[in-house]
C-alpha cells in the first residue's frame, strides 16, 4: 500500500516500491536487478547506468559515487562500443522513485515532528502543515496516476511529466527539511539519486 | 556618468571576474581546499577586502572613471550575481568580511573595527557567521549557545552551531550567543578561531561545496569582554534588532547569488541548444524573461535596503530568486535531456548549488513570514 491512501503499487512492483521506501535506492536497484537480470540497468538513454554497489565487473567508466543512505550507488558511463541494451522497465523505475518519495515523506514528518518549536513541534506550524499537505496531495495524485497507467499509456511524454512532478514533490519535502535536506548523507542524498534515475533513464522530450 | 551606466560598467567588470570563477568551479566542487589556489583571482581579491572602510586600508574599486566604495547593497548585488554566474561556490569560499563584516559594520566599536579590518586587509582572512544551531535552525529566540561570566573576569562561550559557511577555514568568527532570556539576551562576539575551545568540521553537502558549510563546537571558549560586539550600545541595539538589520542587508546578496546560478544555467542551455525550436525555444525564452524580472526585484530590494534599511522587498527578492534558481536549473536538466546531469557536470553542479541558496538567511517560509507584515502595512509596494 502506498502513502496510506488505498492506492497500491501494482503487484509486480510492490516489492520495488517497498524496498525503495524502506531501504533506499541501492536496495531497490538490487531488487530490480534480481528480478530483471544483471543488465536491466544498463540501458540509460545516453549510455549511462546507475548501479548499486558492489556492481561486479562494470562495462564502462565510473563517473560518480553516491554514499549511503542513497547508496552505495555509482553512475557509470558505458563504453561507447558496447551493444545498446534495452531500456529498463519504465513502470519499475516510476515505482522505485515513488517509493523513494514515500521514504522522504516519512523522514521529513519524523524529523519535523521531533523538533521543538515554541510549545509544540515544527510540524504543527500552520504553514508547515499546509505545505506538507500540499506535497502529500501531489504524491497521492502521482501515485494514483501511475497506478492507472496501462502499458500502452506509458508514453514518453506521460512518463516525463510524472517524473518531473516526482522531482518537484521531493523538492517540496526537502525544503521543509531545511539545511538538513542539503546534506549528501541524509534524505537530500536519496532525492539526489532519485533525480539521477530519471535523468539517466528517461529519453529526450523531443527530437532535436 | 549616470547610475545605470556606472552599474553597467561594474557588471561588465564583475562578469569578467565571474568567467574566471567558472574555470575554477569543477575543481572547487571536488576539493573545497582548492580555494587556496585561487586567492589571486581579481574577483577573490575584491571579495577579500570588500567593504573595508578607507580608514582601515580599504580601497575603492575603480572601473574606468567610476569608484565603488563597496558600501552599498546595490553595488554588492551586481557583483555577487556576476560572480555567482561564474561559481557561487567560489564566491562563498573567498576570504573576506562577507556576512560577518555586515555585523561588524553595524555593531563594532572603534577598537573592534580596527582589529577586525586590520586582519582583513593584512592577509587573506576567512571569517564566518555562526548563528544557526542544530536543534533550532536560525531561530535566534530558541538559541542555546551561552555566553556566561567566567571565574577570571572573562566570559565563557559554549554551545554548538551548524551549517556555518567557511567554519573550518575561518580565522575570525562572529558567534551569536545568549546572555539571558528574551530578545535582549542575544548578543554576538568576535572569536579568534585559534583559541582553545573552537572546533569546526566540514559537512558533506550536496552543493555549494566550495563554501564548506561546517559544524562548530564551542567548548567553554574563553572570551575577553571587549570582544562582545556592540558592548558600547544598549542591549536593544545589539540583540535581535541587530540580527534583523544584518539579515535585511544580507538577503539581497543571497538573492543575487541565486540569480547568478539561474543565469548561469540559462546561459548554458542557450549555448547547448542554439537551434531550439517550438516549445523548447518558448520555454528557454520564458526562463530568460523570468530572470530579468527577478533581477529587477533584487535591484529594487537592494536599493530599498540602502535607502531605508527596510527588508520587506529583500525577503521577497530572496524567496523569488531562490525559487527561480531551482526552477531554471530543473528546467535546464529537462531541456538537455537525456542524461543532462550525467553528461553536463556544470549543469549538475548548478542544480545542486540551487538547492543550497534556499537555506541561506532563512528559507522561503521565513521570507514569506517576513514579507507578510509589509504586505499588510502596504510597505512592500511603497
Amino acid at each position: 500500500m502506498s502513502a496510506a491512501t488505498g492506492v497500491s503499487a501494482p503487484p509486480g512492483h510492490r516489492r520495488l516500491y517497498a524496498a525503495a521506501r524502506d531501504e533506499g535506492p541501492a536496495a531497490a536497484l538490487r531488487a530490480l536487478l534480481a528480478r530483471h537480470g544483471p543488465h536491466a540497468l544498463d540501458g540509460g538513454a545516453a549510455g549511462h547506468a546507475v548501479l548499486p554497489e558492489p556492481a561486479g565487473p562494470v562495462d564502462g567508466r565510473v563517473l560518480r559515487h553516491y554514499p549511503p543512505p542513497a547508496g552505495p550507488v555509482i553512475l557509470v558511463r558505458r563504453v561507447p562500443d558496447a551493444a545498446p541494451p534495452a531500456p529498463p522497465d519504465p513502470p519499475a523505475l516510476l515505482w522505485i522513485r515513488l517509493g523513494l518519495t514515500a521514504g522522504l515523506r516519512t523522514a521529513t514528518l519524523d524529523r519535523l515532528g521531533e523538533r521543538a518549536s515554541g510549545d509544540g513541534t515544527i510540524l504543527m506550524h500552520q504553514l508547515v502543515k499546509a505545505q506538507a499537505a500540499e506535497a502529500y496531495a501531489g504524491e497521492l495524485e502521482l501515485t494514483a496516476h501511475a497506478a492507472s497507467l496501462a502499458p500502452a499509456g506509458a508514453t514518453t511524454a506521460r512518463l516525463r511529466h510524472l517524473h518531473s512532478q516526482i522531482t518537484r514533490t521531493d523538492r517540496a519535502w526537502l525544503r521543509l527539511l531545511g539545511a538538513h535536506g542539503f546534506l549528501r548523507t541524509g534524505p537530500g542524498g536519496v532525492a539526489e539519486v532519485s533525480e539521477l534515475l530519471a535523468d539517466v533513464y528517461l529519453p529526450a522530450e523531443e527530437e532535436r | 556618468m549616470n547610475g545605470d551606466a556606472r552599474l553597467a560598467a561594474l557588471r561588465d567588470r564583475a562578469r569578467e571576474w565571474g568567467d574566471q570563477f567558472r574555470a575554477a568551479a569543477p575543481e572547487l566542487d571536488r576539493d573545497p581546499d582548492a580555494v587556496h589556489r585561487y586567492l589571486d583571482l581579481p574577483g577573490v581579491r575584491h571579495l577579500s577586502t570588500y567593504g573595508t572602510p578607507r580608514e582601515y586600508g580599504g580601497r575603492p574599486l575603480r572601473v574606468g572613471p567610476c569608484a565603488f566604495e563597496g558600501t552599498g547593497a546595490v553595488e554588492h548585488v551586481v557583483v555577487l550575481e556576476e560572480l555567482a554566474r561564474g561559481d557561487a561556490g567560489l564566491t562563498l569560499a573567498a576570504p573576506g568580511p562577507s556576512m560577518s563584516g555586515v555585523l561588524v559594520d553595524k555593531l563594532a566599536d572603534p577598537a573592534q573595527r580596527a582589529e577586525y579590518y586590520t586582519r582583513i586587509v593584512g592577509e587573506p582572512t576567512w571569517t564566518c557567521f555562526a548563528l544557526t544551531e542544530p536543534g533550532h535552525g536560525s531561530d535566534a529566540s530558541a538559541m542555546e549557545t551561552m555566553l556566561r561570566p567566567g571565574a577570571d573576569g572573562r566570559l565563557v562561550l559554549s554551545g554548538r552551531k551548524r551549517y556555518v559557511g567557511n567554519a573550518a577555514r575561518a580565522q575570525l568568527a562572529v558567534v551569536f550567543a545568549r546572555t539571558g532570556s528574551g530578545p535582549l539576551g542575544v548578543t554576538a562576539v568576535l572569536v579568534d578561531t585559534g583559541c582553545a575551545g573552537y572546533r569546526a568540521e566540514p559537512l558533506d553537502t550536496l552543493g555549494l561545496r566550495g563554501a564548506q558549510l561546517g559544524a562548530v563546537t564551542l567548548d567553554d571558549l574563553p572570551v575577553e569582554p571587549e570582544r562582545v560586539l556592540g558592548r558600547h550600545l544598549s542591549p536593544v541595539r545589539r540583540g535581535m534588532w541587530a540580527c534583523v538589520q544584518v539579515f535585511n542587508r544580507l538577503r539581497p546578496g543571497v538573492a543575487a547569488l541565486a540569480l547568478g546560478i539561474a543565469g548561469a544555467a540559462h546561459a548554458y542551455v542557450v549555448e547547448q541548444r542554439p537551434a531550439a525550436r517550438g516549445a523548447a525555444r518558448d520555454r528557454i525564452e520564458e526562463l530568460g524573461h523570468r530572470i530579468e524580472a527577478t533581477r529587477s526585484l533584487v535591484l529594487r530590494a537592494a536599493a530599498e535596503v540602502d535607502a531605508t534599511g527596510d527588508g520587506h522587498l529583500a525577503s521577497a527578492a530572496k524567496a523569488r530568486a531562490c525559487a527561480l534558481a531551482e526552477e531554471v536549473t530543473l528546467a535546464g536538466c529537462e531541456l538537455l535531456a537525456p542524461a543532462a546531469r550525467a553528461s553536463h557536470p556544470l549543469l549538475d553542479k548548478l542544480a545542486r548549488d540551487a538547492r543550497g541558496v534556499e537555506f541561506m538567511e532563512g528559507t522561503r517560509n521565513i521570507q514569506h513570514l517576513n514579507l507578510f507584515p509589509g504586505l499588510r502595512a502596504g510597505r512592500a509596494t511603497g
